[in-house]
């Protein structure tokens, strides 16, 4: 009886990965993630021949490859490619060239190239969701902070950043991310109006409008228009998400007017 | 009353929170208001630019750059207009002059 056989199944092989991966996890290698994507893709047989889809094994994939250091332009350094018997080794998804070994993964190019009914999981929402916001966010500050290709400088010395127009009808961001903004809020899963389309339309009204007051009524409106859409524990639902996103990043003017859009939101709840 | 605890809300917020309110159709609006301002009393506890929130101000509410002598303001403004008893009398002078003519008028 083969070895193979012997064992019966090849769960011991998935239960093997996992440990390896909270074990690196929990460790400080630097290229961590990459071992973690690596142990998926390898393992990704077994983890089908033992109950998870590849829906799921793809979600999972989604998550860890979010995690990896992006570029300004939203797309991801070159990566090792992964060679066995001198063969580069590529793992498809359904056959639909799903291809690790450079980590189209988790980019705006990728996430741009799907349907809008790819995103069908919390998981992918949300990392599109973040995508966008890192995109715009990282791209912002090339503007504003340090490495600007802008000298231009306004009358109080600080860069001149884009103009109203510019910042308004968002022709400052690269296209594809503004095409991917798009997607994001056109997105119909889990419904018509969600914490995702909220999020990225919250972001979006920040980045439109230098003066506050036109920033909050905005927040004002779309507040309205989420109270309208979904029922309280949604809701309470949309204001842990934003809340969660964003209690890890710097404390910055952004920061504060996303809590306070959720404050407001949090007594039109109340009422 | 719904008074909810708002800590981290900026006063420019809260008054185009108002602003939103006000201008609504809402039978109950001047208790939201109310409620709202009781919520927020402590972010008032600050100067205020004058040229930036005197815009998202009534007419009915007189400025002032000290964010608490405002808050007090607009308290007692709102929670007079919520009494509908006392309403007439807590319109703006203009406005009960107006009203009251269009009375006399008839």
């Amino acid at each position: 009886m083969a070895f193979n056989e012997v064992l019966g199944n090849t769960l011991w092989r998935t239960t093997s990965c996992d440990r390896k991966i909270i074990s690196l996890l929990a460790g400080s290698d630097t290229d961590k993630i990459d071992q973690i994507l690596d142990l998926l893709r390898t393992n990704r047989k077994y983890y089908l021949q033992n109950g998870s889809t590849a829906d799921a094994w793809t979600d999972r994939v989604l998550h860890f490859a979010w995690q990896r250091v992006m570029t300004v332009d939203g797309d991801f350094p070159e990566r090792y490619i992964l060679a066995e018997n001198g063969i580069d080794k590529v793992i498809l998804e359904n056959d639909d060239l799903f291809i690790l070994q450079n980590e189209p993964l988790a980019s705006i190019d990728y996430m741009n190239a799907k349907d809008n009914d790819w995103f069908n999981s919390d998981v992918r929402c949300d990392i599109g969701v973040k995508l966008l916001i890192t995109a715009v966010n990282a791209k912002f500050h090339t503007i504003y902070h340090g490495d600007s290709v802008s000298t231009e400088l306004a009358p109080d010395g600080n860069i001149l950043g884009p103009t109203d127009d510019e910042i308004y009808n968002l022709s400052w961001l690269p296209s594809k991310i503004v095409d991917f903004h798009n997607k994001i809020i056109s997105l119909t899963w889990p419904a018509v109006y969600s914490k995702y389309i909220y999020f990225a339309k919250l972001n979006n009204i920040h980045i439109k409008y230098a003066d506050h007051q036109k920033v909050f009524t905005e927040i004002e409106a779309e507040n309205a228009i989420a109270v309208s859409s979904l029922n309280t524990d949604e809701l309470i639902d949309l204001l842990a998400y934003v809340r969660d996103t964003y209690v890890s990043s710097p404390d910055d003017r952004k920061n504060e007017d996303i809590e306070a859009a959720c404050e407001m939101l949090e007594f039109d709840i109340a009422q | 009353m719904a008074v909810v605890n708002l800590t981290k809300i900026s006063v420019i917020a809260v008054l185009a929170k108002i602003k939103t309110i006000e201008e609504s159709n809402d039978l109950d609006k001047y208790s939201r208001i109310v409620e709202l301002l009781d919520s927020t009393q402590s972010v008032f506890n600050i100067n205020l630019d004058n040229y930036k929130n005197m815009e998202l101000l009534a007419d009915h509410i007189e400025m002032s750059t000290t964010g608490s002598v405002l808050w007090q303001r607009m308290r007692d403004t709102y929670q007079n207009l919520w009494n509908p008893d006392e309403q007439i009398f807590a319109l703006p002078e203009q406005s009960f002059r107006e009203t009251y003519q269009d009375s006399v008028d008839k």
